[in-house]
């Protein structure tokens, strides 16, 4: 077996030994890891599902050319033959004003009677332009407001996607401002950590003395308390991301799936890349508390309590 | 394998432990260092071992002035020392035999190697029918034997003790000499910081004398006294005369 193998075995079953060995100032750090980074990952996963759900809406942009009545069915067809040819169009349907009304009721279920008690059907028909998804959609929606606009039979066209756009801005400010957050948490997190971390290291102050003085290097004395912080941050971040999903299935447990605010907080998973991030800063979290937890005293000479 | 040049070690707030001390411990001696309390002799052994630094003066351990040493070779320097505690310092959780082979991490031998050398000095100080046996379940006496067996098993140039004996009654005393004696006759030097007059006059070797952190008398080697690495007497032997 070679030095480096010894080594790391030694470092591996010392981390061992020092989780056994303390045991609750173990658990202590690793729930404060893992609350904080449950915390972390419920922000993520809001924020992965509003971005998805902006981005679906994106995806489906779509223009209503709302229709004069009564039409003439001459005017409409040509109409249609005229907006379906544009660029970037993928379909164009008709909807009735009977078709207007059903979806209306289906909407709003409570306001579903509202129309009835008017003396006719307030919805006009109209045509509802699909454009094909991804980037340019928005602009090539505005050419198709521009073009049917004015246009014989044609009563209004409408893309009303202006509000994706402002709730992309508070996003975007949502995100620095958690930015901003999450670097003081961090160093408290850190902080909290080393703390917890060195009353781990104090425990042992006897066997570190010891490894010390029979000629152990410090960085030695310090490997097996620094692959202890590494286990725990992975460790932490694995029951983070597993709570955040629970948390997520509770939800649309108790909430419809279908409604917006399952949607916009729970509809899809962490995705992977968020996960990633947990775990990434977990480790640096642990990584950099366990660090601190063994770092020398002032006379270069001694750790903690050696 | 020790020389000190004028060693001065003064504490903040003006306490000075050891004041223009010179000492020279030849290879293979065993020399005890003695006197009353605040003489200094814990403060040479930590000098020794660069647990502190001297104020002014010299302090050159096998080649190496340990007042100059740099942080980053101070391991190199202990990895050739030995040191016995009077308190033992034995890890309680962690049995005789695990006590012993825990420091040989350090030196990155297999588990296997580990037990093997620690069961051959555990053996050396007779307690290889305790391998298993947790420190607070063994006496005083074993304690130590243990702490000197972890001492011995990187097979160290020189051995330090501090009162090793100060927690063991006369009889266990002369029987941590004995084994001293044995690991001195194998080529260890060996420096003993004890205040205990009787067990000294009795093992009838060098006796470097301190006071007031001088050193009053630097002692003679006795002539019968064997060179390093030689079993001139019966290590097993009862020292006393």
């Amino acid at each position: 077996m070679s030095a480096r193998t010894a080594r790391l075995r030694y470092y591996l079953s010392d981390a061992w030994e020092e989780v056994r060995h303390s045991p609750g100032v173990n658990i202590l750090a690793l729930t404060t890891l893992s609350a904080a980074l449950f915390v972390a990952g419920l922000v993520l996963l809001v924020l992965a599902n509003v971005e998805g759900w902006i981005g679906d809406r994106r995806d489906a942009v779509h223009v209503d050319v709302y229709l004069l009545e009564p039409g003439d069915a001459g005017e409409r067809a040509s109409l249609e033959r005229t907006l379906a040819q544009l660029p970037g169009v993928r379909e164009v349907r008709l909807v009735t004003r009977e078709q207007a009304l059903e979806r209306y009721q289906a909407s709003f279920g409570e306001l579903a009677g509202v129309p009835g008690e008017l003396e006719s059907n307030p919805f006009p028909a109209s045509f509802e332009v699909a454009l094909e998804p991804g980037p340019g959609a928005a602009e090539r929606a505005r050419e198709v407001v521009e073009s049917a606009s004015g246009r014989a039979g044609v009563d209004e066209a409408v893309f009303d996607q202006g509000w994706l756009d402002q709730l992309e801005v508070w996003l975007g400010l949502a995100r620095l401002g958690g930015l901003a957050l999450a670097l003081p948490i961090f160093g408290a997190l850190v902080f909290v950590m080393a703390s917890v971390l060195r009353l781990a290291v104090y425990a042992r102050r006897d066997e570190i003395e010891i490894m010390l003085l029979v000629g152990a290097t410090p960085a030695f004395v310090r490997g097996p308390f620094l692959v202890a912080g590494l286990c725990q941050g992975l460790l932490g971040a694995v029951i983070a991301v597993i709570l955040t999903e629970v948390g997520r299935r509770l939800l649309l447990a108790y909430v419809d799936p279908s409604s917006l605010l399952a949607q916009m907080v729970a509809g899809r998973p962490l995705p992977w890349h968020f996960a990633g991030l947990l775990i990434g800063v977990s480790l640096a979290i642990s990584l950099t508390a366990a660090f601190f937890a063994v770092r020398r005293d002032r006379d270069g000479d001694a750790l903690l309590g050696a | 394998m020790i020389r000190a040049f004028n060693l001065v070690k003064r504490y903040p707030g003006g306490t000075t432990a050891l004041a223009e001390a010179n000492l020279e411990v030849e290879r293979g001696e065993f020399v005890f260092v003695t006197g009353p309390s605040g003489a200094g002799k814990t403060t040479l052994l930590r000098l020794m071992l660069r647990q502190e630094l001297p104020s002014s003066g010299q302090i050159i351990v096998n080649g190496r002035n340990v007042g100059a040493l740099p942080a980053s070779k101070v391991p190199e320097l202990r990895s050739t020392i030995g040191v016995v505690f009077q308190d033992f310092k034995l890890i309680r959780r962690k049995t005789a035999l695990e006590n012993v082979a825990y420091v040989l991490n350090v030196a990155g031998l297999s588990r296997s190697e580990q037990k093997q050398r620690a069961y051959e000095a555990l053996k050396g100080v007779g307690l290889n029918h305790r391998l298993n046996a947790l420190p607070p379940t063994l006496s005083g006496g074993e304690q130590q034997r243990v702490a000197i067996a972890r001492a011995v098993v990187t097979d160290p140039e020189l051995l330090l003790a501090d009162e090793p004996t100060g927690n063991l009654d006369g009889e266990l005393a002369v029987e941590i000499m004995r084994l001293f004696r044995e690991i001195n006759a194998r080529g260890t030097t060996v420096v003993v910081a004890t205040h205990d007059k009787e067990l000294i006059h009795r093992m009838k070797l060098r006796t470097v004398l301190l006071d007031g952190g001088k050193v009053v008398n630097a002692g003679e080697k006795p002539a019968g006294q064997p060179p390093a690495g030689t079993a001139g007497e019966p290590p097993a032997g009862d020292p006393a005369p």
